[in-house]
């Protein structure tokens, strides 16, 4: 540095230092006033400098600052005039200089870097949000732990898939504005969804007026057969009060029909690079689909398989067998369960 | 008439520019605009027959790896802390944020929390529960929100009871 030839330090100044548009002070011995000034003040200070003024008058960052004791830097103070600028306090012999510098050109530069990077922050915390609305928060931090990872390929694992509808959506879709069947639909599938989600269910797809969930993909200390049943049950309790609620205000009272079916699936990742979406395929999806179209207002209905699962947490005597013919798949036993407000279940 | 310093204290997105953009200007805007470094803004409140001119700093947002500096903070009276509701992970940043400005001041001074956001009732992440938990032992902390200017004002008023009483 010292062997710099005086024509290249004057260049590096001249890049350097110039753009800085360096303004500086010295202070008085009371650290307060303005003894000296130089620079262009004018660019940071719209008041005119003189010698004597309180040194905290020309900009409010300098407020209760002064006297300083020892050296101080405080960077990227915005001025009005849409700049910004460092401020450096510094001692020399006993004497404090404020020095002021123009970082307007590399704010800039640095203002879209910093947008971008706490833009993708955001969307990286939204997009946690709405995985943990759909899969609930305990797969959302098995899979960011790493503890759970949903394979490409899929897992061929034993299931019980669930699926819920609002009965006469049609007949009330048809009747009412977008915006109110909109709202409405919300209702119930907040009922709906909290209710899988609680119960360690994952929310495969939302199908308008109803969703397909899954349950067992998550290791759970019960059993498949169980969360799913007893998600229906929250369902029904809490589209009973949801309608206690509406008919005190003289809305619509609307009801939902569940269908279960468990069975062997394979549970992964399907879609393109660009979207993707997790879900399960397996015959007993099928069924529990078929069940839920089945399925009049109030009923939950079951595969014999899910059925048996149950037999030793339930009372046997709330289930009803039926016989269906479901397209596709052809007469099978059916177990249905009524519920109402007084459903004693346990065993 | 008394000046006083307050500081602006939070995570980064958490509103921290739209409270006091509300707060100075009763002005709102939704988009989101990464604040840099350090602007002061000035109001003037009147307390109990006292004028004061408090003079704001919305400093940038403490993210992990850009800490906000403890320069910014020498010489604050006061300091409104920011959380966002919609991101409860933004509450941890203010406890720190508040460690950081007690140890840079040595000395103990007014502040208030705002849990911001609270017009995002579809996006909000906190519980009945959890607010009441953390409002114990008479905490300062309001639910706010820049865009409807629901507790604003109070927060900054009781900020400035609390300084003037100081």
């Amino acid at each position: 540095m010292l062997s710099l030839p005086t024509h290249l330090l004057q260049y590096l100044s001249d890049i350097h230092l110039k753009g800085l548009n360096p303004a500086w002070i010295k202070l008085d011995h009371d650290g307060l006033h303005i003894a000296e000034f130089y620079g262009d003040w004018a660019y940071y200070c719209s008041k005119p400098l003189s010698v004597g003024m309180a040194a905290d008058a020309l900009h409010p960052v300098l407020f209760g600052l002064l006297p300083m004791t020892e050296n101080f830097h405080l960077s990227q103070i915005s001025l009005e005039n849409d700049g910004f600028f460092d401020l450096d306090i510094l001692w020399h012999k006993g004497v404090c200089w404020l020095l002021f510098s123009d970082v307007t050109a590399i704010m800039q530069r640095f203002q879209d870097m910093q947008q971008t990077s706490n833009n993708l922050h955001l969307m990286n915390s939204r997009y946690k949000q709405t995985l943990e609305r759909h899969m609930g928060s305990l797969i959302v931090e098995k899979v960011h732990s790493g503890d759970f990872q949903l394979e490409e390929e899929g897992v061929r694992q034993h299931i019980t898939t669930l699926f819920v509808d609002i009965r006469s959506f049609t007949v009330f879709n048809e009747a009412h504005d977008a915006q109110v069947v909109m709202s409405t639909v919300n209702q119930y599938l907040d009922v709906m969804l909290k209710s899988v989600l609680s119960h360690a269910g994952i929310v495969d797809k939302i199908t308008g007026d109803g969703a397909m969930t899954v349950f067992g993909v998550m290791p759970h200390e019960q059993s498949s057969e169980i969360l799913a049943f007893e998600a229906a049950l929250m369902m029904m309790e809490h589209t009973l009060a949801l309608n206690a609620k509406r008919a005190k205000n003289n809305l619509e009272q609307l009801k939902i029909g569940i269908g279960i079916a468990s069975g062997e699936a394979v549970v992964g990742i399907v879609g393109t690079h660009e979207r993707r979406a997790f879900t399960a395929f397996g015959r007993h999806v099928n069924l529990a689909a078929r069940l839920e179209s089945k399925a009049p207002a109030g009923f939950i209905l079951l595969d014999d398989p899910t059925k048996q699962a149950l037999r030793n947490n339930y009372d046997q005597q709330s289930f009803d067998l039926t016989h269906h013919h479901l397209k596709g798949i052809g007469d099978m036993p059916v177990w249905q369960v009524k519920y109402t407000s007084d459903l004693w279940l346990p065993v | 008439m008394i000046q006083k310093k307050v500081c602006m204290l939070g995570g980064f997105g958490v509103g921290k520019t739209s409270l006091v953009e509300r707060f100075v200007y009763s002005r709102f805007t939704d988009e989101y605009i990464s604040t840099m470094g350090l602007k002061i803004y000035r109001k003037r409140l009147s307390n109990n027959g006292t004028d004061v001119n408090m003079m704001v700093w919305d400093i940038y947002g403490e993210e992990d790896k850009r800490k906000v500096a403890t320069s910014y903070m020498k010489g604050a009276s006061g300091a409104i802390l920011v959380a966002d509701g919609t991101r409860p992970e933004t509450l941890d940043t203010t406890t720190v944020l508040l460690g950081r400005l007690q140890d840079t001041l040595k000395v103990e001074i007014p502040w208030v929390l705002l849990i911001n956001k609270h017009d995002l009732t579809d996006q909000w992440a906190l519980s009945e529960a959890q607010l009441k938990a953390l409002s114990v032992a008479g905490r300062p902390m309001y639910t706010s929100s820049a865009k409807t200017g629901k507790n604003v004002e109070t927060a900054f008023e009781q900020l400035a009871q609390m300084m003037v009483r100081v």
